[in-house]
């Protein structure tokens, strides 16, 4: 070791030295009444599901903006440390350790099903609040003390969409994402759709990212469906099934999910998707004044709004925060049991409440229809 | 007339996007005998050169074809020489060559998802309107029939371009001993930029006919090479029609298999593919 080094490396030791000893006689910097109120935000920054956690981060913004305007809560301001999750279990894992052993936050935003089921483990012994503005996977129900969601279950979006199809149809195929969510949602479908007297004659599945559907809908097609539900996690996969579908002539009609309403699978899709039917959380009302405003809001600063159900529910999660913190503060006991004895919160995607569960009671899915490269409300 | 038709048209399709990458990665280690990772982000380079020039500034489509290809194969050109040439020069091994690749993939790909963000993108402007043909009970679309002739005419030409012209021998050259073609009085250098330059430029033709077919993002040249290399494996690595036929092989083989397993499977499928021939057959099955 020359002299430089060992000069280096000293100069190293004495700075963690002084740090390590600093932060000791300090103490655990735990609870600061004072300095902001961190929120973590775990959900896909990168990946295919950016779709999802790119709009749904900016709904987030302009919420955290809007409340730290108007004064911050408590005289506090909100502060929202974004992780990258991809929408798999496993970086949201990292990304949960991080925000509770790391920053130290209490109270965390998670987005997808896959998430939100890997992170529970580590928020719930630490007492970590979990809000969902988008997972909807059964599995979720009564997962933890500490979990709320403003997104209906799949429990009841797999039995709407069964009985919807078995209305008019016994022989259906079913391909669905390798993800929590979509598989949870394949699981409830096909056990609902068989209940009905329904007969799924193709079931297949495929792993995140994959491009290439050709040879899974050739077997579908094989088999003589008289109707398709696609059932893909992201956008991309949906639209891109939809799209390689009629490029290989086949011509039954399609049923999907919510991923199957947003505008990157619409775009996808093109012209392929119109008449589809799926079964989606409801459009934010044009007769709510706070959800018109939002829109117009998000609008002006974002761009055109997608699936506007799930950012109006993320823009709820942080006005819902922001309302329990004002009334009980930061203890997440507390806010816990606030949250379940709220009732009739008034936000931008209708009047809810959660159950005992955690789960969204108040608020039930409805079938769309694409028209026009749009979904549209059928009653 | 069943299934088989339309899985081999799928099988055939796969294996034609599969063999572009292949080849420009065979072509490279040929010459170079090191994995060149940063093959793959030059089909992400050549896909969002397209959708830049032709859909958001409204260019002639096959202007932006070829800048794009261009374009791909100046970057592969330029990192060779400004990342692989001094590291040769340096005796660095083969491995620390991998890990520069590796580092200027991560980079490059994480200036396309800067510039143009990480959202999938298509580039294809008249979705569903696609001619679809039908060859014996199976169905084919316009784009995936540019595809295959594209794969095809580029096969043919780079193998002339070996056989019958001085450069292709210098390649032969460099790849059998690169000191004694330097000594016989081949600039090696100046023939490995060459061949960085043109492999980059098909890898870049593989990212836009993957964008006409599917749709980019800047994560894509990682699967697209992990096929790449795949085939160039299971082919005879270095050998660019032992690259082609493991491409085709690799294409029938995932498409087949999953016709009575489910298609979740595919990668496993894949890889299985990868370790058989690295147990019985490491050398490929062109044995060189």
């Amino acid at each position: 070791m020359s002299q430089t080094t060992k000069l280096i490396v000293g100069v190293i030791i004495a700075v963690v030295v002084v740090v390590a000893g600093y932060s000791v006689i300090k103490g655990p910097s735990a609870p600061e009444e004072t300095g902001p109120i961190q929120i973590g935000f775990i959900g896909p920054l990168t990946g295919d599901a950016v779709t999802y956690g790119e709009p749904v981060s900016n709904a987030i913004k302009l919420a955290v903006d809007e409340v730290n305007k108007s004064g911050g809560v408590n005289g506090r301001m909100i502060e929202v440390i974004y992780e990258d999750g991809k929408c798999s279990g496993k970086d949201a894992v990292n990304a949960a350790q991080k925000l509770v052993n790391v920053d130290k936050v209490k109270i965390i935003i998670s987005l997808c099903s896959g998430e939100t089921l890997s992170i529970l483990p580590i928020t719930e012994p630490a007492d970590v609040l979990v809000l969902s503005p988008l997972a909807s996977s059964p599995d979720l129900t009564g997962a933890g003390d500490f979990f709320f969601r403003n997104n209906p279950s799949d429990a009841d979006g797999g039995k709407v969409l069964a009985e919807l199809i078995s209305k008019k149809y016994k022989r259906v195929a079913i391909i669905s994402e390798q993800t929590d969510y979509a598989q949870a949602l394949s699981r409830v479908f096909v056990k609902s759709f068989e209940s009905l007297g329904g007969e799924v004659v193709a079931n297949e599945n495929f792993a995140p990212e994959t491009s290439d559907f050709r040879s899974m809908l050739t077997k579908i097609k094989e088999e003589n469906p008289e109707i398709i539900l696609i059932n893909p996690q992201t956008e991309i996969a949906g639209g891109t099934i939809v799209k390689q579908i009629k490029e290989l002539g086949i011509t039954v009609p399609l049923y999907g999910t919510i991923a199957m309403a947003g505008s990157k699978a619409l775009e996808i899709a093109g012209t392929n998707a119109e008449g589809m039917l799926l079964v989606d959380a409801p459009g934010l009302s044009p007769n709510n004044p706070k959800a018109v405003k939002f829109l117009e809001n998000y609008k002006a600063k974002y761009g055109e709004p997608t699936l506007e159900f799930y950012l109006g529910a993320a823009y709820d999660d942080i006005f819902i925060l922001a309302q329990s913190i004002s009334k009980v503060g930061t203890d997440t006991e507390k806010l816990r049991d606030y949250l379940n004895e709220m009732i009739n919160y008034n936000g931008v995607i209708g009047t809810y409440e959660f159950d005992k569960n955690g789960d969204l009671a108040g608020i039930e899915y409805v079938v769309k229809k694409i028209q026009d490269g749009k979904a549209v409300e059928v009653k | 007339m069943g299934i088989i038709p339309q899985l081999i048209l799928n099988s055939i399709i796969a294996g034609a996007i599969y063999s572009l990458v292949a080849i420009g990665f065979s072509l490279i280690y040929g010459a170079t005998k090191f994995f060149n990772l940063a093959h793959g982000v030059m089909a992400a380079i050549g896909g969002y050169s397209v959708f830049y020039f032709a859909k958001t500034l409204g260019w002639d489509l096959w202007l932006a074809v070829s800048i794009g290809m261009l374009l791909a194969g100046l970057i592969g050109y330029g990192l060779d020489k400004i990342i692989y040439k001094p590291l040769r020069k340096r005796k660095a091994s083969n491995m620390v060559l991998l890990v520069a690749s590796l580092g200027a993939f991560t980079a490059l790909q994480a200036i396309i998802a800067i510039l143009f963000t990480s959202q999938f993108q298509t580039i294809s402007g008249n979705i569903g309107a696609q001619n679809i043909y039908e060859i014996f009970g199976g169905v084919i679309t316009q784009t995936q029939l540019i595809i295959l002739i594209s794969a095809i005419t580029i096969m043919a030409g780079l193998a002339l371009l070996l056989k019958y012209t001085m450069f292709g021998k210098a390649i032969k050259a460099i790849s059998d001993d690169e000191e004694v073609s330097k000594i016989v009085g081949i600039n090696t250098d100046k023939i490995i930029g060459y061949v960085f330059f043109i492999g980059s430029v098909i890898a870049g033709l593989a990212g836009i006919l993957v964008g006409f077919d599917t749709g980019i993002k800047p994560t894509m040249g990682l699967s697209l090479l992990l096929k790449g290399v795949i085939a160039s494996i299971v082919g005879g690595i270095g050998n660019i029609y032992g690259g082609v036929l493991g491409a085709f092989l690799l294409g029938f083989v995932e498409n087949f298999g999953i016709w009575k397993i489910s298609g979740e499977w595919k990668d496993a499928i894949a890889f299985g593919l990868l370790i058989v021939f690295l147990i019985f057959r490491p050398r490929g099955i062109i044995n060189n």
